[in-house]
């Protein structure tokens, strides 16, 4: 029982991901272990790294995010990923999309039982 | 220095050769965000063994890469480079049919439709003698007559032909190219 649920939220956070990194990109740039760092705070959210950073390169070559590489205080340079216009077009449409779906969730959920009559 | 701990240049270089399906900058990319990954993870007081275990072997994640950047949606093809060299391929395959297309249906076509309506008009000349002098008919003007629009009818089908070519060519290629951005 416990699987089915952690693999029913898995597939629910893969959706939403791209939605929050956008999301916390727009915030400001952010390099790869930060992303993660964030991301990880926000419980549900927190998706393994070998997630995140695939769908950080997708999202770049689909031309919603670029790099620049920036130099670090410890150790190697950080590549510093930002919100393209086309990222911040893109999330304008998946946070509208979003927010269409959970409103319509939550008006299913409450949805009350029939009475008989 | 981390990066000459002989863990993590062998995890790296692990994860690189199971890249090989990316180009060369991709590549490069990708290997510096996960050294600085393990940099900031290792400096932020993580034991190596566990951010390693985190990331998991670099076997899968490497597939992880592949999966995400490979098998993907179209859109994620929408590289101008990758435009270009459709277009290059396009050319490739398509230009010969185009070109033995134009060749035979456009030259041909053509000139059978103009020599079916000369050898009409000669011949309707010849038979009436209104021939211009400087013209002279070895061949039968009746001949002629009946010939003309038979060639004619046969150019201006090839030419219909060459019509529809470039109608389904056109098409082809507008499948192939994805719009252009903007």
């Amino acid at each position: 029982m416990a699987e089915n649920t952690a693999d029913w939220s898995s597939q629910l956070r893969r959706g939403v991901l791209e939605l929050c990194i956008l999301q916390v990109l727009r915030r400001s740039e952010s390099y790869g272990y930060e992303i993660v760092t964030t991301l990880g705070s926000l419980g549900p959210l927190a998706a393994g790294e070998n997630t995140v950073y695939p769908l950080l390169r997708r999202l770049k070559a689909e031309g919603l995010l670029d790099t620049v590489t920036r130099d670090s205080p410890s150790g190697p340079p950080r590549q510093y990923y930002r919100l393209t216009s086309e990222g911040r077009r893109r999330l304008g449409a998946l946070q509208r999309e979003w927010e269409a779906m959970a409103s319509a969730v939550s008006q299913c959920l409450s949805l009350k039982k029939e009475e008989p009559s | 220095m981390i990066q000459e701990n002989p863990i993590i240049s062998q995890y790296l270089a692990s994860l690189e050769a199971g890249l090989a399906g990316l180009n060369e900058t991709d590549r490069a990319e990708v290997v510096r965000d996960i050294e600085s990954h393990i940099a900031e993870a290792v400096a932020a007081g993580q034991p190596l063994e566990r951010v390693l275990g985190s990331l998991g072997s670099a076997e899968s994640l490497a597939r992880a890469y592949t999966v995400e950047l490979l098998i993907k949606k179209p859109s994620a093809f929408k590289a101008p480079g990758n435009r270009a060299l459709r277009i290059a391929g396009l050319v490739l395959v398509g230009g010969i049919p185009t070109i033995i297309a134009f060749a035979v249906l456009g030259v041909v076509g053509v000139t059978f439709s103009l020599t079916g309506v000369v050898l009409l008009l000669a011949g309707k000349a010849a038979l009436t003698e209104a021939l211009p002098w400087w013209i002279t008919m070895d061949a039968d003007p009746r001949l002629a007559v009946m010939l003309g629009p038979v060639m004619s009818a046969v150019g201006l089908a090839l030419l219909g032909g060459l019509w529809l070519y470039v109608r389904m060519a056109t098409s082809v290629v507008r499948r192939v190219l994805p719009p252009p951005k903007g």
